[in-house]
């Protein structure tokens, strides 16, 4: 037992630039390259994040074309409207994600509009709902999961998709059990601390 | 409701929990129910459990979706010649280990609950647990397919073909790499278009689980050359 306030986890993964930055290193430094038009800054975003915002189109719209759609859409939109992004006020990839959630929605209208034409002579058709929102926050959570170095990755592996206690997954890693109990501890404030800042953000 | 010696449980007990496991005490648990910030702290790790639960791997686009995106900016020509990084790495010169970091963003599936495996025997006794189609890196022509056989004493082999001959000087080499490629183990060299490659007994393939193959100087520096010709990722 240990004395916590309200603040516990949200004190161990503070978003910053340090090392582990739940967003990667130097992303304070890469929004404001990106901002100020640096086409080095939109290669770095698209090595960066073009998974996540791939992976967020693809779960809600089902389709490689459409999530192609979608990815070249979000950057092209994001660089072209880059003056409107403020680095100080947020995170390239938050920004980023809420882009790709408009573009998301968009494709849904335009599916819905193009049953609505296709059956003309049927009643009104309902508008088809704008995806998940759980996608959004499911893939940023696989994102940092995948990001997590080991044994830390491991680690949460075992746990989640085999199900093993933390003393299973210490006997199979040959690790000491305060160790995974931390890991897993630090490990899921960080998965944690990443969904408040980038998939939270609606 | 404030306990009474306002102590909490620790924050490694409220993980466990948050996980679904049994973790600390009776009188731990009992705290917990009774205690809104302790059993907050374990519903908001919860939502994050049930969240990755539920994911899967991300999946890279396609190179070709970032040769439109530049097309459509007209990003400068300098910029896109440079952008070997992600997509176009020509010329034989020694890169950072950096861009093939950057490349894993350039077609890869990256991350995810790890490979699927399935067994197909064969009249040799061998069992084929993983296959990977092998696909050209940007400026290569190459293709190529790779499997993984578990022999009758149970020792596995990765099964390599590459379908262009060796035609530059250096030599090709084989490796096994993590899907977010920041892990590698060379498995050996590849002379002609076919090898056989005997893995270590302690290599997790669900953790290397991308097959590689690497064009590589005479330069006396085992690292990897960062020139991949063929790459793909071990499934089914």
């Amino acid at each position: 037992m240990s004395p916590s306030g309200p603040e516990r986890s949200r004190t161990e993964a503070r978003p910053s630039t340090a090392p582990g930055d739940p967003d990667g290193e130097g992303v304070d430094e890469l929004g404001a390259l990106f901002a100020a038009g640096d086409e080095e800054a939109i290669r770095e975003a698209y090595r960066r994040w073009s998974p996540l915002v791939h992976t967020i189109a693809l779960r809600s719209l089902g389709t490689v074309s459409d999530a192609e759609e979608v990815t070249q859409l979000v950057f092209v939109d994001a660089w072209r409207s880059r003056s409107r992004f403020d680095p100080t006020r947020s995170r390239l990839p938050a920004w980023l994600i809420g882009i790709t959630r408009h573009a998301v929605a968009d494709a849904h209208e335009r599916r819905a509009r193009d049953r609505r034409l296709a059956a003309a002579a049927e009643p009104r058709a309902e508008v088809a709902p704008a995806g998940d929102d759980r996608i959004v926050d499911r893939v940023v959570v696989a994102d940092e999961l995948s990001r997590l170095d080991d044994p830390q990755r491991t680690i949460l592996r075992l746990a989640f998709y085999e199900d093993l206690t933390h003393d299973q997954i210490a006997t199979r890693l040959d690790l000491p059990l305060g160790t995974v109990k931390s890991h897993v501890r630090r490990s899921l404030a960080r998965l944690r601390t990443r969904w408040e800042v980038d998939g939270a953000v609606r | 409701m404030v306990p009474f010696d306002e102590l909490h449980v620790s924050d490694d007990v409220l993980a466990l929990l948050a996980l679904g496991e049994q973790a600390g005490t009776d009188a731990e648990r009992a705290h917990v129910v009774d205690c809104t910030l302790c059993s907050d702290e374990v519903t908001a790790l919860a939502d994050v459990v049930g969240l990755a639960r539920g994911g899967d791997a991300l999946v890279a686009p396609a190179p070709q979706v970032w040769d439109r995106v530049a097309d459509e900016l007209g990003l400068t020509r300098a910029d896109r010649a440079d952008d070997a990084d992600v997509v176009v790495p020509l010329g034989r010169r020694r890169r950072s280990w950096g861009w093939i970091a950057g490349a894993a963003a350039a077609g890869l599936v990256i991350g995810g609950a790890g490979v699927g495996w399935a067994l197909t025997r064969d009249d040799r006794g061998t069992s084929v647990v993983a296959s990977a189609t092998l696909e050209a890196l940007p400026g290569w022509d190459a293709t190529g397919s790779a499997k993984v056989e578990t022999q009758r004493d149970g020792t596995r082999v990765l099964v390599v073909d590459v379908d262009e001959a060796h035609l530059e000087d250096g030599f090709r080499e084989v490796w096994l790499l993590t899907p977010d490629v920041k892990g590698l183990v060379s498995v050996g060299t590849l002379d002609g278009t076919s090898g056989r490659f005997a893995l270590p007994a302690g290599l997790d393939l669900e953790r290397y689980s991308v097959v590689d193959v690497s064009q590589e100087p005479f330069d006396g520096n085992p690292a990897h050359s960062g020139d991949s010709i063929v790459r793909g990722a071990l499934r089914i």
